[in-house]
């Protein structure tokens, strides 16, 4: 086997080792930077989550007074639509006595 | 126990193919340890040594990666990301040696069979990218924590 082979071999397999050892001797600090990002991204995450529900809540109150506007303003037209039914009957009952009076008169004039 | 099927789950959810492949290398390791005829048949002790070195990167290397993926992350952080970044490494180390060592048969050697030898090489070739392509992107993970 070519000589130049082994070594690029050698070499290669030497890398990722040589990796490992370096990261073992920084290891405390490494380590203590890998848990300080994380405790500040969870933090973070859940300060986030803090003001979306805080948010969520003021939508959610207002949306109750609109909906109690809303129930109001139904009510207002439930009555409306009562009184105009009430009318309604007092005009078809004016209505049919005006029929009656007017058949009354025809058969009087015949 | 049903934490651990729990965790395992979730895991090969995310990730099953990093899974499946991790298996499949450590059983390659095995085998070019165990078979004296794979990945070729080897006449110098160096390249035997060479091989065998190879092979337990292989074993290591993938065991650490099954491991890490199969850990709950929240209890291993730590662990979960530098054992699956170092395996891919040790694993895209490996691979590029192996197909190095490939086409060294191919140059010099009279492989067993010409075609089988340049599909594997072309597979370990895959295989050092794909992992190398999964290492980088996991120190960039490891990076961008740090910062």
């Amino acid at each position: 086997m070519d000589p130049a082979i082994i070594i690029a071999v050698i070499g290669v397999l030497a890398a990722p080792l040589a990796a490992v050892i370096t990261w073992t001797m920084n290891r405390k600090k490494h380590i203590a930077d890998i848990y300080t990002a994380l405790s500040e991204s969870s933090q973070t995450a859940v300060e986030t989550m803090q003001m979306t529900m805080s948010e969520l809540r003021v939508e959610l109150v207002d949306a109750r007074q609109k909906i109690e506007e809303l129930i109001s303003e139904n009510e207002l037209l439930r009555q409306d639509l009562a009184a105009l039914k009430t009318q309604n009957e007092q005009l078809m009952k004016q209505i049919h006595d005006m029929r009656v009076s007017y058949e009354q008169s025809q058969q009087r004039d015949n | 126990m049903s934490s651990i099927k729990g965790v395992l789950r979730n895991h090969l959810r995310e990730r099953p193919f990093d899974f499946y492949v991790a298996c499949l290398i450590f059983f390659a390791g095995l085998l070019s340890i165990v078979s004296d005829a794979w990945p070729e048949s080897i006449q110098r002790p160096l390249a035997f040594i060479l091989i065998t070195a190879i092979s337990l990167y292989y074993m290591i290397a993938s065991a650490i990666v099954i491991l890490s993926l199969s850990l709950n992350r929240k209890k291993h952080p730590v662990f979960a990301l530098m054992g699956e970044m170092y395996g891919w490494m040790f694993i895209s180390a490996a691979s590029i040696a192996t197909t190095l060592l490939y086409l060294g048969f191919l140059v010099n050697g009279a492989p067993q069979s010409w075609g089988l030898c340049i599909i594997l090489v072309l597979i370990w070739l895959g295989l050092a990218i794909s992992s190398g392509v999964r290492f980088l992107d996991l120190s960039s993970v490891y990076r961008s924590l740090k910062k």
